[in-house]
């Protein structure tokens, strides 16, 4: 773990809440950071720019709706930029990201290891905030599932899994499979009407068509599909050798195709019948919700009769509510649906057996169109009736596909033929045909001969389409098993694995949960796969199984339990990066567990360096005392103001420069505020150092909300009692600080007003008059302030670590 | 502790395993691995990749 990357700076400028430049520096050995600041001060800010860096999001603010615009700090000048810049301990990792107002972002480190790095820690989980650490409890059995697998970075896993199911289920509901099961079905049944028989072989049918062939000519034969070819292909170049027979062989088509105009007249209205069902039913809205409903109210009964709510509770929204008599709704309302469902489902059932009768009723309106039709066997009227006829069947056949892939209204003229204009057309044609034949008187033999080689033509027509067919429901069907079962066995697989990592996540989280409850009488804490596509949690507690944990744990004890599964998984999963931020969690944690929490970063995570925020003054001056200084290092924010925005208080020495580093940009309004802080920071100092009585039992933050002047009474008010510091030259300099403080404050506070506005020279100046006042305070032997750690206990003065300088 | 395998690991084993697979059509298996490999595997590829191997034959 001691290879892995950490922080070594961290810079944010116009980010949130950061409106002006903060940095962080943990120092060359990565030091970890507890910070303080009370709710508003910006400490999420902080980590929001982590999670942007690293993910180009921030996954809580998305979830409300809140994009890229709003990362950038709303005071900052709108065309500025916002900038989060990260130092690690691989220095050829260093970028500063820049998020532009113009659109996207940019890495300033475009190497490829940074990229390498990057993406090896896309799917890394390091930030754990209060409102998302009970996230992984809270969620259902099959999202624990898809976190896990999330968090364990099986993305691709699902990824692969799902996009087999969904191309496997694609094909299995193919179109063009149910059309071909449909003319397969059309042929199957043309084949049944020539060879009388149910169900035959290929042999059935070459032996029907050798018998029909010899008829026309004994010296044919068939035994295979080769011969058939043959024995047509001879048989119709017989028949072209003549015009009579070329003419008798379209009559006989036409006579063929004649009958069908009723039927496709009938067909069209059947079409018009569902359709204005189909549309009959999409006025009603409840059948486009139907089906989604239904899923949500079967899932609530299970929810309620598994006992997965609590009784009472409506399973949706938490809220009272009477169960039972929700579930007799609940029961109502999906037998409603399923009438509903019902009869859209008798729909589609209709419109896929109408589709398949589309091919065969076009082939014939093909054959009725023929010029040689329309011009001897048709009237003007009649012609125009049968192009509407064909056209209308194409329109036709768009809207049986839309029938069947969405319940929504399709607007179409209702059906106005009329069948019996169909019918005296269809006798008229088949007139026409009959005094054609008998014009061209045809003997019975050679009728006899015309009509079995058409016979034999549409057999083998048949015969042939038939096995095409078969040969690609075949493919299909080939396709179909081959995808089913890698599916399946990439399920299994999978299965297997998260398997394996529950076992080995559970195993830590036992550990880490025994170690921060080691009285509560918790036990063997595991995640186990449930039945379906889930995961849960399950505990012993006093020796007896629980599960799911939120049946028994406190609201402390599940959060605990968030934090434990938030660890595990970053001790397995995080490969990379060997720092962990934990923003405002420990508020969740009832006093008595926080410093096991404390212990528990120090003595199982050693080598891993923590970002830890907190709004808890007690917790971290708690903290403060408990966790190794050398690897530590504590901060507090200052209260967020608009000018400001997010800032650090720091350290007097930090101040000073900073104060200085105003000067240089000439930003003197900026240098006297600073001032103001930093002689508050100073006085807070010497009065914490010495002890100074009604000053001394405040927390650090509490201690941020003194005033200057009150902080100066107080120490003067402690020199008077203890006659130290009483000489005319140290009094001057008290009273310089008073009045720079003063000053300051008037410079802070009205930078409107030209009679205090202060020059360069004013802060120049008040620098030195801090200087001198701190002079006061150092040994001139020893070089340290007295302070009551070098001090006996209760003595009046405090000296300094030699000893020679006491105050 | 065993090293766990990481998700692309897995699927690496999976589409190797693949081809091996004598119950499985080596058609579709070839087809599923190589768009793997590319990183195509989508339905619309897996769906357009069974078709043309439905044209083809």
């Amino acid at each position: 773990m001691n290879n892995k990357v950490k922080l070594i700076k961290l810079i944010i400028n116009g980010f949130r809440g950061a409106r002006k430049e903060i940095w962080l520096n943990f120092e060359d050995d990565s030091k970890s950071l507890v910070l303080f600041g009370n709710n508003g001060d910006g400490k999420s800010s902080i980590s929001d720019a982590i999670e942007w860096f690293f993910t180009d999001g921030i996954d809580y603010l998305q979830r409300e709706g809140c994009g890229r615009d709003d990362y950038f700090n709303i005071y900052m000048p709108p065309e500025d930029d916002a900038t989060v810049e990260i130092g690690f301990n691989d220095k050829l990792l260093d970028s500063k990201k820049t998020l532009k107002r113009k659109g996207g972002h940019s890495f300033s480190n475009t190497s490829d290891k940074f990229k390498d790095y990057m993406e090896c820690t896309s799917g890394d989980s390091f930030i754990l905030r209060h409102h998302t650490m009970r996230e992984f409890i809270d969620k259902t059995k099959k999202e624990k599932l898809e976190r896990v697998e999330e968090i364990i970075g099986f993305g691709i896993v699902k990824e692969i899994r799902d996009n087999l199911l969904k191309a496997w289920n694609a094909l299995r509901d193919d179109k063009q499979l149910a059309g071909l099961q449909g003319q397969l079905d059309e042929r199957k049944r043309d084949l049944i009407s020539v060879i009388g028989k149910d169900e035959f072989q290929d042999a059935d049918i070459l032996n029907y068509a050798g018998q029909l062939a010899k008829q026309c000519d004994s010296t044919l034969s068939i035994v295979n599909e080769y011969d058939f070819k043959t024995a047509v292909e001879t048989l119709g170049n017989k028949i072209k050798a003549s015009d009579r027979g070329k003419e008798l062989s379209r009559l006989d088509s036409i006579d063929e195709n004649t009958p069908k105009l009723i039927e496709i007249g009938e067909f069209l209205r059947g079409i018009a019948a569902i359709l204005a069902k189909h549309n009959e039913l999409a006025k009603r809205e409840e059948t486009i919700k139907a089906s989604v409903i239904e899923k949500l109210y079967i899932a609530a009964i299970e929810a309620i009769e598994s006992k997965l709510v609590d009784p009472g509770k409506c399973p949706i929204c938490k809220k009272p509510l009477d169960t039972e008599l929700l579930l007799k709704l609940l029961t109502t309302e999906i037998e409603e649906i399923k009438k509903v469902l019902k009869e859209r489902g008798q729909v589609i059932q209709n419109t896929k057996s109408l589709s398949s009768k589309i091919p065969s009723c076009q082939t014939s309106m093909s054959v009725l169109l023929e010029d040689e039709v329309k011009t001897n066997f048709l009237t003007d009227g009649a012609s125009k009736r049968l192009t509407d006829i064909a056209t209308l069947l194409a329109q036709y056949e768009g809207i049986l596909i839309k029938i069947q892939e969405s319940p929504k209204d399709i607007p179409f003229p209702p059906f106005s033929v009329d069948l019996q204009d169909l019918e005296k057309d269809a006798k008229e044609i088949q007139q026409g045909v009959a005094q054609r034949r008998k014009e061209l008187s045809q003997t019975d033999e050679e009728k006899n001969f015309y009509q079995n080689v058409q016979k034999l033509q549409k057999l083998y027509d048949d015969f042939i389409r038939y096995n095409h067919i078969n040969r690609s429901i075949g493919i299909y069907t080939k396709q179909i098993e081959s995808l089913g079962k890698i599916y399946q066995d990439f399920e299994s697989m999978e299965r297997a694995s998260v398997q394996k990592v529950l076992e080995t996540i559970s195993s830590d989280v036992n550990d880490l949960f025994t170690f921060l409850h080691p009285d509560d009488n918790f036990d063997e804490v595991e995640l186990i796969p449930t039945e379906g596509r889930g995961v849960e949690f399950k505990l012993k507690y006093h020796g007896q199984e629980i599960s799911p944990p939120m049946k028994i744990l406190s609201e402390a004890h599940l959060n605990s339990l968030g934090i434990c599964l938030f660890f595990a998984s970053a001790k397995h999963f995080n490969k990379v990066n060997g720092f962990l931020v934990l923003d405002d969690v420990v508020t969740s944690f009832d006093t008595g567990h926080r410093r096991p929490l404390a212990r528990l970063m120090s003595e199982k995570f050693p080598d891993t360096q923590f970002l830890l925020f907190t709004h808890d003054d007690l917790w971290f001056e708690m903290l403060k005392k408990d966790l190794p200084s050398g690897k530590w290092f504590f901060k507090e924010l200052m209260k967020w103001t608009k000018d400001n925005g997010l800032d650090f208080k720091d350290s007097p020495i930090a101040l000073k420069e900073r104060v200085r580093n105003s000067l240089n940009s000439n930003d003197i309004q900026g240098a006297a505020n600073k001032c103001r802080v930093l002689i508050e920071e100073i006085l807070k100092e010497k009065c914490e150092n010495l002890g100074v009585r009604g000053l001394e039992f405040r927390t650090g933050s509490e201690n941020d909300r003194r005033e200057a002047s009150e902080l100066i009474n107080a120490l003067t008010s402690y020199l008077k009692d203890n006659e130290t510091l009483r000489d005319p030259q140290s009094k001057k300099l008290f009273n310089q600080l008073r009045a720079s403080q003063l000053i300051t404050n008037i410079g802070s506070h009205h930078q409107n007003l030209n009679s205090t506005t202060l020059s360069r020279g004013d802060i120049e100046t008040i620098l030195r008059d801090i200087e001198e006042f701190e002079s006061l305070f150092v040994c001139s032997e020893c070089k340290k302030e007295p302070n009551i750690k070098y001090s006996p206990r209760n003595s009046r003065l405090k000296q300094c670590e030699c000893g020679k300088l006491k105050i | 502790m065993e090293e766990i395998k990481s998700g692309k690991e897995l699927c690496d084993n999976f589409f190797e395993s693949l081809m091996k697979r004598e119950d499985i059509d080596l058609q579709v298996s070839t087809l599923l691995t190589k768009l793997y490999s590319q990183g195509n595997f989508t339905k619309e590829k897996i769906l357009q990749g069974l078709k043309s191997l439905r044209t083809d034959k």
